[in-house]
């Protein structure tokens, strides 16, 4: 009795184990989100976040940006990528604002909403 | 088959006073794990709550499993929370044990017994009548009692045995009808003292089974005759084992005045050919199902669904993009 349960408990555990390596989605975090202003005038800014995944799963994941203003005005933006397993990508979001002075935070969520 | 029902399910602890306080204080220990884990739970769904909900959306789960795990959770929750308010009143005095001596811990616990309400007597119907040597139609008691003070009394009526005091549970009166049968040891080759019937389970065919018993020994009492119903005439020796065995209980049974004696039956379906055509189903049911398998079990199934909730928060799934 005792060895049926060690052994029922050995092959679930090796189920987890295998559902982990081969099923699980990725672990996506934001590495550097940086914001390149337009090089001509009427071009958008670009805001290029950088995702770090971890995680041994890849999966497709959803960036949303804040582009904030001097004076305090906020622009959001998604966009949505796949990353690979233990990989970084960079994701791409353009804003076509009025020219000025702009700080960007972004955020990253697995799965997509 | 049978012995496993017997010795996890319907009777569980019964052989000695050791097994019996060990079976407390798992019981005690089951109400603290549904309590928190259920608790935990709760907070793991509203802490993650998008995320889940996303997850139920993008995987083509029902998103009202969300909710059904928060409404199970909060059931538990309350259903647990009296058993884990008594584990932690039982924890208390194993500190004070510890730190002051079993003695002050069991005087101090014994003054919280007193203080308990009454609660509704537990009783069942035993297979056989059970009478003194010499007395018959007698009814007699064993008193639960230590040093430190009364906790009730065990009566025996004939086929039907009762507990009468502040804690107690069926399986108590299990244990009895255990204790009998190792007492009467061989005497009587062949016959399995069992409870039948249990009060708060199935009343009903407790008083109809009773009302037999009490039709055969009418009879028996008007035919002047020894025996109609089987019947076990317990000698001074055998009553004097008894008494001890039901006094060496008596903490524990002061102990388990703290928790909820939750008393099912329980009824284990296994199918063949699944709902909704249900054509085939193996089944097996007990009368009776002791705390520390049903909440045991319900402890199992809480604390793998908040493990299932955790692993999917630590390795979300892959689930296909859009």
């Amino acid at each position: 009795m005792k060895l049926l349960f060690a052994a029922g408990m050995v092959c679930f555990a090796g189920l987890v184990v295998l559902f982990s390596l081969r099923c699980s989605g990725p672990r996506p975090t934001v590495a550097s989100v940086e914001v390149t202003p337009p090089e001509t005038e009427g071009s958008p800014y670009v805001v290029e976040v950088t995702v770090e995944n971890e995680s041994r799963g890849n999966g497709e994941i959803e960036v949303e940006a804040v582009l904030r203003s001097a004076s305090g005005r906020e622009y959001s933006a998604n966009e949505t990528a796949k990353v690979r397993a233990r990989s970084n990508v960079i994701v791409v979001i353009e804003f076509s604002v009025e020219p000025g002075e702009y700080t960007a935070t972004a955020t990253v969520d697995y799965p997509p909403r | 088959m049978s012995d496993f029902a017997r010795t996890f399910v319907r009777e569980p602890a019964t052989a000695d006073a050791t097994e019996y306080a060990t079976r407390v204080r798992r019981l005690s220990t089951i109400y603290a794990v549904l309590f928190i884990s259920s608790l935990a739970g709760i907070v793991l769904l509203c802490w993650r709550g998008k995320f889940f909900v996303t997850l139920a959306q993008r995987s083509n789960v029902e998103t009202l499993t969300i909710a059904f795990f928060l409404v199970f959770f909060a059931y538990i929750a309350i259903l647990s929370s009296r058993g884990a308010l008594g584990a932690v009143r039982l924890a208390g005095w194993g500190v004070l044990a510890m730190v002051r001596g079993r003695d002050a811990a069991e005087k101090a616990r014994t003054r919280a017994f007193e203080r308990q309400q009454p609660r509704e007597g537990r009783s069942a119907a035993l297979n056989v009548v059970i009478e003194r040597e010499g007395q018959p139609f007698q009814h007699f008691a064993f008193p639960i009692a230590d040093e430190y003070g009364h906790a009730g009394e065990l009566r025996v009526e004939g086929a039907r045995i009762a507990y009468r005091g502040r804690g107690g549970s069926n399986n108590l009166l299990a244990y009895f009808a255990r204790q009998v049968q190792a007492a009467i040891g061989d005497r009587m080759p062949g016959l399995d003292i069992d409870p039948v019937h249990w009060n708060g389970v199935d009343d009903e065919s407790q008083r109809a089974y009773l009302g037999t018993v009490q039709f055969a020994q009418n009879l028996r009492r008007a035919l002047n005759v020894e025996e109609l119903w089987p019947t076990v005439w317990l000698t001074d020796e055998e009553c004097a084992i008894i008494g001890s065995c039901m006094r060496a209980v008596t903490a524990s049974v002061r102990a388990e005045a703290f928790l909820p004696d939750f008393e099912y039956s329980a009824e284990h379906k296994l199918p063949i050919i699944p709902e909704p055509l249900g054509i085939a189903s193996l089944s097996r049911s007990e009368r009776r199902a002791d705390p520390v398998a049903t909440m045991g079990l319900a402890a199992m199934v809480v604390v793998a669904s908040v493990a299932a909730i955790a692993y999917i928060i630590v390795l979300p799934p892959w689930v296909p993009g859009t």
